[in-house]
């Protein structure tokens, strides 16, 4: 009997159906996988994007200390500023509280990585100060 | 009596019926011959042209003629007339195996109708019977009717071109109901092939838009790189705002009169405090936020000088 029997037909649907499922399973799985990964990837890109705008751009954070310095209450405080290949240092024998306040305070709300700082108090309204911010 | 012989260098023919005693061997092939005592046949004038049409009407030209079962029916045209068969696969598929033969054995099956239709004598199929054409219908009739008989001559069989296919499970389910069910089990292949080719295309769509993301925020080509650098700057981020926090836990403290503070300096990873006046039992007063927070420091107290060392 050379046709071929249906339930053979049958038979090989299942298994290819089976197959296929197997198929689908794997690609659902590796779909999954390159979702979370994009999502991932998107978390990562925007959060380092933020990092990269807030640490990483040297030529917009030494724009803005230059603009920091450059305000008259400091200029007035005669502050000794080095620039350096990867930092600048703040020098000052004696800094007044004001200023020191007005500098500080500043420094401490924007994207500044201090390397070192070392403030002295001369008398109740002076005191010597060393600040070295890195890029 | 076995009714043996080579057909076309193929297989053996062998003609089946339930009186006649077949030795089938395993290895061998066969031509069946399906001897009119195993269906039924009619021969008829009909008003239609196709055999498809004739064969739509087939089980009602049978009807109350065949005994209670299960039949299938084939239909050949013989002129202007139509023959119409009915048979049971079951009982020709039980009466095979019976014999001894199994249906990877079998090349085709054919109706004696088609094989002896040419006959000019009695054919002898053994001591009770012998085959016998009346009205272009071949027929089985008693042996003892005639007496100008032939042997079977199995040289002389050309197995006709009209063959059947038994169904082995028609008693359960129609070839209809199979087809039925090859027909939704392809589409069903269909639409889940279409599932997965839906689903390879979004995980291309999805390796599309992770590359423009990484081209659009300018990352490095591996995500283990990106989450280390991330990590780099996150742990940058944590130091420079614990270095702000901690000088402001000790620029908002609860200082008494005479106490002060002389000097605050930072070299990494060290924030050292020093603070002038403090007798030693209101060191607790002073450092009160770094001992809610459980943030580890040491001090020093040298008279009423205190400094203190926090790890960054």
């Amino acid at each position: 009997m050379s046709r071929i029997n249906p339930l053979h037909i049958i038979a090989l649907l299942f298994v290819m159906i089976l197959f296929i499922f197997f198929l689908l399973a794997d690609i659902k799985e590796e779909v999954q996988e390159e979702k979370e990964s994009y999502k991932k990837s998107q978390q990562i890109a925007k959060e380092l994007f933020s990092y990269k705008k807030l640490y990483g751009d040297t030529k917009r954070i030494q724009a803005s200390l230059k603009r920091i310095l450059s305000q008259s209450s400091l200029r007035k405080a005669k502050l000794k500023i080095v620039k350096k290949k990867e930092s600048t240092l703040i020098t000052s024998p004696s800094i007044s509280l004001y200023a020191l306040n007005s500098l500080l305070s500043k420094i401490f709300n924007g994207p500044y990585r201090i390397k070192t700082l070392d403030i002295k108090r001369i008398d109740k309204t002076h005191a010597r100060l060393k600040l070295e911010i890195e890029w | 009596m076995i009714l043996f012989l080579k057909f076309k260098q193929k297989g053996s023919v062998l003609f089946l019926d339930q009186d006649i005693e077949v030795r089938a061997e395993a290895k061998q092939k066969y031509h069946i011959v399906i001897s009119p005592s195993l269906y039924w046949v009619k021969k008829v004038t009909l008003p239609l042209k196709y055999i498809h049409e004739v064969k739509k009407i087939a089980a009602t030209l049978f009807e109350e003629l065949l005994p209670p079962g299960k039949y299938s029916f084939y239909v050949a045209k013989d002129g202007n007339d139509f023959i119409i068969f009915a048979y049971e696969d079951v009982k020709i598929l039980a009466l095979l195996t019976a014999k001894g033969i199994h249906s990877h054995q079998i090349i085709d099956i054919s109706f004696a109708q088609f094989v002896f239709k040419d006959i000019t004598k009695a054919i002898v199929i053994d001591e009770k019977n012998v085959i016998w054409k009346k009205d272009g219908i071949v027929i089985l009739l008693p042996a003892t009717w005639f007496k100008d008989t032939q042997p079977l001559n199995t040289d002389s069989i050309t197995m006709s071109k009209h063959t059947i296919q038994l169904e082995q499970f028609s008693h359960i389910v129609d070839r209809k109901t199979l087809y039925k069910i090859i027909m939704l089990l392809t589409f069903f292949i269909f639409v889940l092939l279409g599932e997965y080719f839906y689903f390879v295309k979004q995980k291309e769509v999805l390796a599309l838009q992770k590359e423009q993301l990484f081209k659009e925020y300018d990352l490095k080509p591996t995500l283990m790189q990106n989450k280390a650098i991330l990590a780099h700057y996150k742990k940058e981020d944590e130091k420079e705002q614990k270095l702000r926090k901690y000088i402001s836990y000790f620029l908002k403290a609860n200082f008494q009169k005479g106490e002060k503070i002389v000097s605050i300096s930072f070299e990494k990873p060290y924030l050292k405090v020093s603070i002038e006046g403090v007798k030693k039992e209101n060191l607790k007063r002073l450092l009160t936020r770094f001992m809610q927070e459980k943030i580890a420091f040491k001090t020093k107290q040298k008279g009423k000088n205190l400094l203190v060392e926090v790890k960054i």
